[in-house]
């Protein structure tokens, strides 16, 4: 099977890894990912809000994971927060993002979204990201 | 002096009747709405909703005019603020008592929510009220006004949509 097809796990379904980065909430497509592992202190690997431009979180010590993403030129480790989960998004959740926010928007790499049901106000959205961009 | 008859009254008024031309002048449906203290309008055939009440998700990497994201009925639009292009004051709380509202817009291919402050009306107005832009109209305004008209004594601008997306598309605003 190749990766392509390991990303879709159901017929709709999509399987992501997500992670959390600067308190938001981000997934990249599942056959993209390697693994995860607790990030050993003084790992080498960058963090990934320095890579999409973002705040990070104040450190208070938490722990970050080390993702390890599968790159055609070699294995790259970048640095997130967690928890770090492996799901499966329903293709109908999945929305491609608004014209004026790809013009618009700073984020590398943003493909797609996934809101929050109705009701939950203090959720955030998932941002897809191309894991190309990292 | 010659007295008329009821029929010659009845004849002349039907020969008066067929010199009337149906001259029925196109009417324009607008949305008219407020925005920091301002009137402004776009063509109704321009706005599909007008949406209260609806929770706007932001989106990291924006810019502060670019709201957020909202779920209409399954899909996702973009809210735009266009405060900063038309040089307005932007108060992101809306005044007490007032519920701001989003327009959905589809212009020039793009379809976002445009955040106002409030809806005044959804009106027909005659295409000979809508006057051509003063000159007098700031630099800025020049390419986003259509035209001006007056509604209930107050001066409003009409705004070219497709050209407001297109212009923020290209990052202005």
């Amino acid at each position: 099977m190749s990766d392509e097809q390991a990303c879709t796990t159901r017929p709709a379904a999509l399987a992501v890894v997500l992670f959390s980065a600067g308190g938001w909430r981000i997934g990249i497509e599942a056959c993209r990912v390697r693994g995860s592992a607790p990030a050993p202190q003084a790992s080498g690997a960058r963090a990934v809000e320095t890579l999409l431009g973002i705040a990070p979180l104040p450190d208070d010590g938490h722990a970050r994971q080390s993702l390890r993403l599968k790159r055609e030129d070699g294995d790259q480790e970048i640095q997130v927060d967690g928890p770090v989960e492996l799901v499966e998004l329903p293709v109908a959740a999945i929305q491609p993002v608004p014209p004026l926010v790809v013009s618009r928007s700073r984020l590398p790499g943003l493909r797609a979204l996934v809101l929050p049901p109705p009701g939950e106000a203090a959720a955030s959205p998932i941002l897809l990201l191309d894991a190309g961009v990292f | 002096m010659s007295e008329n008859t009821l029929d010659q009254v009845l004849t002349l008024r039907r020969e008066a009747n067929q010199d009337i031309v149906n001259v029925d002048e196109p009417l324009v449906k607008l949305v008219v709405f407020e925005l920091s203290g301002e009137r402004f309008a776009f063509h109704g055939e321009r706005i599909r909703e007008i949406l209260a009440h609806t929770e706007v998700f932001f989106v990291p990497g924006c810019p502060a005019s670019l709201e957020g994201v909202i779920n209409v009925r399954g899909d996702i639009e973009s809210v735009i603020r266009p405060h900063e292009m038309l040089q307005l004051p932007d108060h992101a709380a809306p005044e007490p008592g007032r519920a701001s509202s989003i327009l959905l817009g589809q212009g020039g291919g793009i379809r976002s929510g445009i955040r106002v402050d409030r809806v005044i009306d959804v009106m027909d107005v005659l295409h000979s009220d809508i006057q051509p832009p003063p000159a007098s109209l700031p630099e800025h305004m020049r390419s986003l006004v259509l035209g001006v008209l007056r509604v209930g004594g107050q001066a409003v601008a009409l705004l070219d949509l497709d050209r407001m997306f297109a212009d923020y598309a290209r990052g202005l605003g």
